[in-house]
């Protein structure tokens, strides 16, 4: 019988598709709503990206010809690659280390501190933006009030030196941190004591273990919170806003922050836009293919 | 419960009462014409008397029920205003009318946004408008828009007891005199308090400075065609310097006092301790004056408004750009002459209804036609006449905000954010060296798009 099962070019192509019309009535909601609300707007926008904005007609890569030759907007692409390396690289280390502070504490500590770690995940950038603010606020934010007190100058963080810059960063990680610290939370608990054993009785250390059994076996996990930061990080747009509105001098300016300035700006081309956004798509399509391409290879190696 | 029961009923009665009375629980009045076609008008929000005012206005021109027209007025907020725009032509459902500023307006023309009005206009309403509006609202010689009111965006407001406390006689009218009362006023004021407020970051520093660029240096980021960089003029350099001799000696605050940066910039002078001794604002500051401070005559008289400081010393000539807003008849309208109605009926028919918005405003904008000017000029306002007409003469000379692309004169702003945010980085020739050739290469890369904009008001003999 199994064997009958197994020989698909045996099977009655009644069988085969007898649970079709369920199936297909059952993928009908969620494939109409893709397509009205996300392939269907995705086909306009890319075909609009082509268009003229106020004739229609046909101007090709006009559109991506203007905002590739938008200094702004080109300029934000390198802040947002200095901002995503930062954060993953700050992110990533930070989160794998407290990872393994949580292991090692007392279960019921551990316990509190997760939710501890994991609140911040819960507030939208924007509040977390305002939390900022009130600290940082130039005009009488908490750190600016405390060193008036002081009798020193106050600092002002959304315009001064790099300040900006930490100002945008700052927020972002800790937003992020509880998340990613889970993340390798459950990822080392999942790693079999029997590997830590065995590399003990070979003789190795707490850092050897680490780089041969550890980051090892934690590969997929490493790769999926890297493809989640960099792809959040190159969609920043609520802090920088909130904090520092893309200044100074561009400093903390990012495509989807100029993209979301570019489309409430009346006076420019909406088309241009458009073709920006579908620029900042390619770019995290890309990084996403990598990136999964690079999850199935070790798959496979599995 | 029968007392709940009643409570219901006798709620449920008197909202009907008032529904078949013909008035809403705010006591507005609501004029119903069978038939007539609704004009809708766009309009943004500003402070709540502005939007009472234009809610009165529609009110009252809709108590004629023979007329076949019927107001209706949305408000959108700064942030929502365009989105709302954008997204109704892309509906086809454009507003009849709607507003938009003098620099947008051309932008508003290319995109087939807005109709020419001058069909809809008598020869007496387009001779009433003043030149200085009609410039700013006339393309290949025809009228776009209805001006509807002129803000200097750059202005001088100062305290007089802080300036007598720092023994300075004279109100700074050049550049020199100012370093002068900045360098006086530095001995008296506590931290946490700085001489001078200016335009932050380059987005405020490119509008604001206009009037500053137009008096330094003859014109503005490019010339008349558009094509050639102006930015080598010497008058730029003079002005970089003086945002770095500002900033560098922290005589100004290098980040906002206020939460709407450079619009209330004025908040920070009205204090009894202010942050600020004297501070750069535009016109409608005189109205953010009397409703920060509750018209508080106590602090209204230690304010003085002047135009600002210029190189020479000179104020005769321009120091302002005029901001401001008109309404243009949108292209999808299919009630264009209706529109027009309202709009005659608002701004051409009656110099004293139009010009009840300027007195309301506390005449911190300047009116566009000469009707109106004639009308307040006999009004007795309770503002100090000194104020109104320093708004007035800075209007008159004042110039369109520029109508090429808006990352051009960004990158002039760019420069005076230089010197604002690096002037203690390093010196200054160097800082403006660097600061000029970013500003030069980018307007270059901007002007090599391939569909870079001509100017319409430039003879290009071909």
């Amino acid at each position: 019988m199994l064997s009958n099962y197994s020989d698909k070019s045996k099977k009655p192509r009644l069988f085969k598709y007898r649970n079709a019309k369920s199936a297909f009535a059952m993928m009908a909601p969620a494939v109409l709503l893709l397509l009205i609300f996300a392939y269907i707007p995705l086909a306009m926008a890319i075909v609009r990206s082509f268009q003229n904005y106020t004739t229609g007609e046909f101007v090709w890569f006009e559109n991506y010809d203007y905002i590739v030759k938008t200094p702004s907007f080109t300029k934000a692409f390198g802040n947002v690659i200095l901002f995503t390396a930062i954060i993953v690289v700050a992110q990533m280390v930070l989160s794998f280390f407290f990872a393994h502070v949580l292991k090692a504490i007392n279960a019921k500590v551990a316990n509190a501190v997760k939710i501890l770690l994991y609140v911040p995940c819960l507030i939208s950038g924007v509040v977390a933006s305002i939390i900022f603010m009130f600290i940082l606020n130039y005009g009488g934010g908490l750190i600016t009030s405390i060193l008036i007190g002081l009798d020193i100058d106050p600092i002002a963080f959304a315009t001064e030196g790099y300040w900006p810059i930490a100002c945008v960063i700052v927020p972002t990680w800790w937003l992020g941190f509880g998340y990613n610290t889970l993340v390798m939370y459950a990822g080392l608990l999942n790693v079999p004591k029997s590997y830590y054993e065995a590399a003990q009785i070979d003789g190795a250390g707490f850092f050897k273990q680490m780089i041969y059994v550890t980051i090892p076996y934690m590969k997929n996990i490493f790769i999926l919170s890297l493809i989640n930061l960099i792809t959040g990080s190159l969609q920043m747009l609520d802090i920088p806003y909130m904090i520092t509105g893309g200044g100074p001098l561009d400093m903390t300016m990012t495509p989807s922050l100029y993209l979301f300035n570019s489309f409430r700006d009346v006076n420019r081309p909406q088309n241009v836009t458009i073709a920006g956004s579908i620029l900042i798509m390619i770019v995290i399509v890309t990084i996403n293919i990598i990136a999964f391409k690079c999850i199935h290879s070790e798959k496979m190696e599995d | 419960m029968r007392k709940i029961l009643a409570l219901v009923i006798c709620l449920t009665m008197l909202l009907s009462a008032l529904l078949i009375s013909g008035c809403t629980p705010g006591g507005e009045e609501v004029y119903v014409e069978e038939g007539a076609t609704e004009i809708k008008v766009y309009a943004r929000e500003f402070e709540q008397w502005a939007k009472d005012h234009l809610n009165n206005l529609a009110n009252e021109f809709n108590k004629d029920l023979t007329d076949g027209i019927q107001v209706k007025i949305q408000f959108y907020t700064q942030d929502t205003y365009a989105d709302a725009l954008t997204v109704a032509r892309e509906n086809g459902k454009a507003p009849d009318l709607y507003m938009t500023t003098y620099g947008e307006l051309y932008t508003n023309i290319q995109n087939n946004y807005c109709i020419s009005i001058d069909e809809y206009l008598s020869t007496e309403a387009v001779d009433d408008i003043l030149d200085v509006c009609k410039e700013m609202v006339t393309y290949n010689d025809s009228i776009y828009a209805y001006p509807w009111n002129m803000e200097p965006g750059s202005m001088f407001f100062y305290r007089k007891d802080l300036f007598a406390e720092a023994g300075i006689e004279k109100v700074p009218t050049s550049w020199e005199e100012l370093y002068d009362a900045c360098e006086k006023l530095s001995g008296i004021l506590s931290r946490g308090q700085y001489c001078i407020g200016l335009p932050l970051g380059s987005y405020e520093c490119t509008w604001v400075t206009y009037g500053m660029q137009q008096n330094t240096t003859g014109g503005l980021t490019l010339d008349e065609s558009w094509r050639v960089s102006r930015l080598d003029e010497p008058g730029f350099k003079d002005i970089a310097e003086f945002f770095y001799t500002i900033f560098s000696n922290d005589w100004a605050p290098t980040s906002a006092l206020t939460s709407e940066g450079y619009t209330y910039i004025v908040d920070a002078l009205c204090d009894n301790n202010p942050k600020l001794a004297m501070t750069f604002g535009g016109s409608w500051s005189i109205a953010e004056i009397y409703n920060y401070t509750e018209s508080d005559q106590t602090i209204i008289d230690n304010i003085g408004v002047a135009p600002i400081p210029t190189q020479s010393g000179d104020q005769t000539g321009t120091t302002s750009a005029n901001g401001g807003w008109c309404y243009c008849i949108s292209k999808q309208s299919k009630n264009a002459d209706k529109a027009a109605k309202f709009l005659n009926w608002m701004f051409t028919e009656n110099a004293e209804r139009t010009a009840q918005y300027f007195i309301e405003a506390y005449n911190s904008k300047a009116p566009t036609s000469q009707s109106v000017k004639d009308y307040l000029d006999g009004y007795n306002s309770e503002v100090p006449q000194e104020w109104i007409k320093v708004v007035n003469d800075v209007a008159a000379t004042g110039i369109p905000e520029a109508t090429y692309p808006w990352d051009i004169s960004l990158e002039t702003g760019k420069i005076f954010e230089t010197m604002q945010v690096r002037c203690k980085t390093g010196a200054f020739e160097t800082l403006y060296a660097t600061a000029l050739q970013t500003a030069q290469e980018n307007i270059e890369i901007i002007m090599s798009r391939s569909n870079y904009p001509s100017n319409p008001k430039y003879d290009y003999g071909d």
